[in-house]
């Protein structure tokens, strides 16, 4: 309703179809190009197959995938639980303290990863606490990473929330866990998921702390691509980042779709 | 707000705590070490300013904050004419686009990279189709492996945060009055610049800010990159924790890191507290 | 009052005038205005009204230029003006919800058009300021739209249509935000701005027939996306020219009557439940049926025993005292009329026998047609 003449509004569209399609449609299409191509040597790649992804899911690169996957379930599952009860909890305080606090559990994000891995390596590389070299300190990272997203969607899900439904509930005869587990967490179970989902994807492409932190034998699929990529191996580089792609977009339609099924059993 | 209604206060402490031990509690031992006294009777202060006299240093924080701002302005520019476009003039299918974009927040930023060496790279389809159309010798451009390969990935990587807020911001933009200011005599480009900027301030400031905040603690995009004279502060914090094992200056740098990105966070949330509501879940 | 067919191609109305020629508006697959003509002299207040969906305020946006017609072309003055983008129009526009810029004061939004079309500083200052006058908000030319109520924000939104001096000024629903007692000001305001600028045409869109009967010299009663009816407020009011403008017209008493041969040329006549009544004159044939349209407050009530013409006798149903006037339900031979008497009459109570009688004069012959189709009040295009 801004352009009223219709050869303005096509150059418009045209100009806007070029923007995205160069900046957005042209990675995500090379590298899915990349991840099937046999060589590229001219403009083109040629020989194109499934190779590498088969590299990608033998040996090596499944560990990676494997590694992953579990970091990300467990970081994320322990951000919900842990983001949830902090935003619960909050709920118990005057105004003031559930500022001050709230700050305190936002402030992880506003710290740069590879200081947070940076961090751990200083506090936990001596005994009694000794997690440097373990499977566990990356886990810890991922944590610490994605907590205040959790934290910051549950708080947000709970602030939406009518006290209305908790008090009837309560007036009702429900005690406080029952109240819980029935009412309140069904009730925001849209932003649970979301937060279960933004945790995993962002733990998924985490880099920056990982890469200070993991031990030998837990390279997750982002350190893998970057070392896969530091030797010149950029095709099986390219099939592991797209399987990264696949894997977190994934995730994220499956927990959209749960919640959504949640919601309508309502 | 009924006491009784909620759990007792002291409930907040377990994840309090946790969080005191695997972020707080590291945290203050950065601390304590960018301040540890150095050999030879140097004193922790005496240090810390020591490094962060370095050229090394620097060079890293001009580097950061000159990649940070032109970043910052190109994202603002790119997402403003994305989210004009796409808010007042809509084609079908602009939600599609809408989602594609959005989908390259889930996404690692350093895929990009590897995206750009197969599209910019020296052996690149760019390069090689204008040495093939040219009939040049050699490969033409060579921006990639410098900080123009590193803003035109972050500009790409971070421009969606940019067109959330507008996008937002323009969807509950009345419409009417682009409809009178038309009527007005006011052409397409002077309602733009006088009606709807104006009013788009407030998602500029906060879009802008995050922004600011994600390029400068970028690392992934950086280490791909790996161009030689390309080095940001968290990259030099990298380098001098695993490659060199210099803990102490890498705690020293870590720390200006932080400040740097928490006052940017501060900043970010004191303008999310002016606009409210619709962004509170984008943290 | 005849209905007219598909009418020649409507010459341009000169001057300011606007014309609407055979415009057909359609959204995906449902038509919103249907072959849609009407002509709006230079300097006229034009009202258009109808139901919810009748293609009022699209065919007012088609003059403006935010809807295009997919036939059909729309005149502004004699310039044929349907490819013409909007800000080339020469239209002023005032919305249901003001639409002012929140981010500028009065006097800038006052000032915007002619800023935006490069008009000289000294101008823009003059046109500010007079236009402020015109409304009455000159003491407001500092202030933000936020500070300022429904009322005055309406009279900014009107000064900032006027600033450009536009050809012809079309408001649309201008009143439905504001409460009923700054309503009732408003009209009083807009009717003397219309005196105050004679040369502007005016389009008004709404669907409040007291705002329509007020202020507009002709109204046009839309339906389905066609027009139902146009004419002079008085006669289209008096004399419908057909049952669904009777209805939506101000209120109506619709009796079933067969029509028979009129005395004289200058009278009707038509039968109902067995009394000859005297109406105006009508075109419809002896025979036919055909509806008895008398408004309420045409309706006097008398004694039983009264000797005059078109005495109608029946009984009380309900009735109801508010304030102004009193309404009455009175049942007559299986139809309801409704009957406006003043405050103070005592009448009689519900369930007694009562008479009521009207002039000839108003009650008009409407044919019984549910389709309410196109007619015209007025005789001339």
């Amino acid at each position: 309703m801004l352009v009223w003449s219709r050869p303005a509004r096509w150059a418009l569209w045209c100009a806007f179809g070029a923007l995205v399609a160069v900046f957005y449609g042209l990675p995500l299409a090379v590298i899915a190009l990349a991840s099937v191509a046999g060589e590229w040597n001219g403009i083109f790649p040629s020989k194109l197959g499934l190779l590498h992804y088969r590299m990608a899911l033998s040996g090596d690169l499944r560990d990676q995938i494997r590694a992953s996957l579990l970091t990300g379930l467990g970081a994320s599952a322990a951000a919900l639980l842990a983001g949830s009860w902090a935003a619960l909890a909050l709920r118990a305080h005057t105004e003031a303290v559930r500022k001050w606090l709230s700050l305190a559990f936002f402030i992880p994000s506003a710290v740069p990863s590879v200081s947070v891995g940076l961090g751990l390596l200083v506090a936990f590389s001596q005994p009694p606490l000794l997690l440097n070299g373990t499977t566990l300190i990356v886990l810890v990272a991922h944590f610490v990473l994605v907590f205040a997203f959790t934290f910051g969607n549950v708080s947000a899900g709970l602030h939406g929330l009518m006290p209305e439904f908790e008090l009837v509930a309560r007036s009702l005869g429900a005690t406080p866990g029952y109240c819980l587990r029935r009412i309140t967490l069904p009730l925001i179970a849209p932003q649970l998921a979301t937060a279960f989902s933004l945790s995993f994807a962002l733990s998924m492409g985490e880099l920056g702390a990982t890469v200070m932190i993991y031990p030998p034998g837990w390279m997750t699929m982002p350190v893998g691509i970057f070392s896969l990529s530091d030797r010149g191996e950029v095709f099986d580089g390219s099939a592991l980042s797209i399987l990264l792609i696949l894997i977190t977009l994934v995730a994220l339609l499956v927990v959209a779709r749960l919640a959504e099924q949640g919601h309508d059993r309502r | 707000m009924t006491p009784r209604l909620h759990a007792a206060p002291l409930w907040v402490l377990p994840p309090l705590l946790l969080l005191g031990l695997v972020f707080f509690y590291p945290l203050s031992l950065i601390l304590a070490q960018a301040f540890a006294p150095g050999t030879g009777g140097v004193t922790g202060w005496e240090h810390f300013a020591h490094i962060l006299g370095t050229p090394l240093f620097q060079h890293a924080l001009l580097h950061t904050v000159q990649i940070a701002l032109s970043a910052t302005c190109a994202c603002l520019l790119l997402g403003t004419v994305l989210a004009l476009l796409m808010s007042f003039v809509p084609f079908p299918g602009v939600g599609l686009f809408s989602r594609l974009i959005e989908t390259y927040i889930a996404l690692p930023t350093f895929l990009l990279t590897l995206a750009f060496t197969f599209l910019y790279g020296s052996a690149g389809m760019l390069n090689g189709a204008l040495v093939a159309a040219l009939r040049l010798d050699a490969p033409p451009l060579d921006f990639l492996y410098s900080m123009g390969g590193v803003l035109l990935a972050e500009v790409t990587a971070f421009t969606p945060f940019v067109l959330r807020p507008l996008l937002a911001s323009f969807s509950q933009f009345e419409r009417a009055q682009i409809e009178v200011a038309s009527s007005l005599g006011a052409r397409p480009w002077h309602i733009v610049r006088r009606v709807i900027l104006p009013a788009a301030l407030p998602a500029l400031l906060a879009g802008g800010s995050l922004c600011l905040l994600l390029t400068v603690n970028e690392f992934g995009i950086v280490l791909f990159i790996g161009a030689k004279g390309v080095v940001t502060l968290p990259m030099l914090v990298y380098e001098l924790a695993i490659q060199e094992g210099d803990y102490v200056s890498a705690c020293s740098i870590a720390l200006v890191n932080i400040v740097i990105s928490m006052a940017l966070y501060l900043f970010y949330k004191a303008v999310l507290g002016r606009l409210g509501g619709a962004l509170a879940g984008l943290v | 009052m005849h209905a007219q067919g598909a009418a020649a191609p409507l010459p341009p109305a000169g001057g300011r005038g606007i014309v609407f020629d055979a415009v057909s508006v359609a959204y995906q697959h449902s038509v919103v205005l249907d072959d849609f003509s009407l002509r709006v002299e230079a300097g006229e207040f034009m009202a258009l009204i109808g139901p919810s969906g009748s293609g009022k305020s699209t065919a007012l946006r088609c003059v403006a230029g935010f809807t295009q017609p997919r036939a059909g072309r729309i005149f502004i003055g004699n310039s044929d003006v349907t490819k013409v983008p909007p800000y080339q129009r020469g239209i002023g526009m005032v919305v249901q919800n003001y639409a002012l810029f929140p981010h500028m004061k009065v006097e800038d939004n006052v000032a915007f058009g002619l800023q935006a079309q490069g008009a000289p500083k000294e101008r823009i200052a003059r046109r500010v300021h007079e236009c402020l006058r015109l409304v009455g908000m000159s003491a407001y030319q500092g202030r933000y739209p936020r500070q300022l109520s429904g009322g005055q924000q309406q009279r900014v939104a009107i000064a900032r249509a006027l600033a450009i001096e536009p050809r012809v000024l079309l408001l649309d629903e201008p009143l439905s935000a504001l409460d009923a007692q700054i309503r009732r000001a408003m009209v009083e305001e807009l009717s003397s701005l219309h005196q105050a600028l004679p040369e502007l045409t005016v389009l008004y869109v709404t669907h409040d027939q007291t705002e329509a009967l007020t202020l507009a010299d002709r109204i046009a009663i839309l339906r389905g996306g066609k027009l139902s009816a146009v004419g002079p407020s008085h006669a289209l009011y008096q004399q419908p020219p057909n049952r669904f403008s009777a209805e939506f017209l101000g209120n109506a008493n619709l009796l079933p009557v067969v029509c028979e041969p009129a005395s004289d040329a200058n009278a009707g006549a038509v039968q109902f439940a067995g009394t000859r009544l005297s109406t105006q004159a009508h075109a419809l044939a002896p025979g036919s049926a055909a509806l008895l349209c008398v408004r309420p407050h045409a309706l006097e009530v008398v004694d039983a025993g009264c000797a005059m013409a078109n005495v109608l006798h029946g009984t009380v149903q309900s009735e109801y005292w508010h304030g102004e006037q009193q309404t009455l339900r009175v049942e007559c031979a299986g139809a309801v009329l409704r009957v406006s008497a003043p405050p103070h009459l005592t009448l009689p109570p519900v369930g007694a026998r009562i008479s009521v009688r009207f002039d000839a004069a108003l009650a008009t012959v409407v044919p019984d047609d549910a389709s309410g189709s196109q007619g015209r009040a007025d005789a001339a295009l």
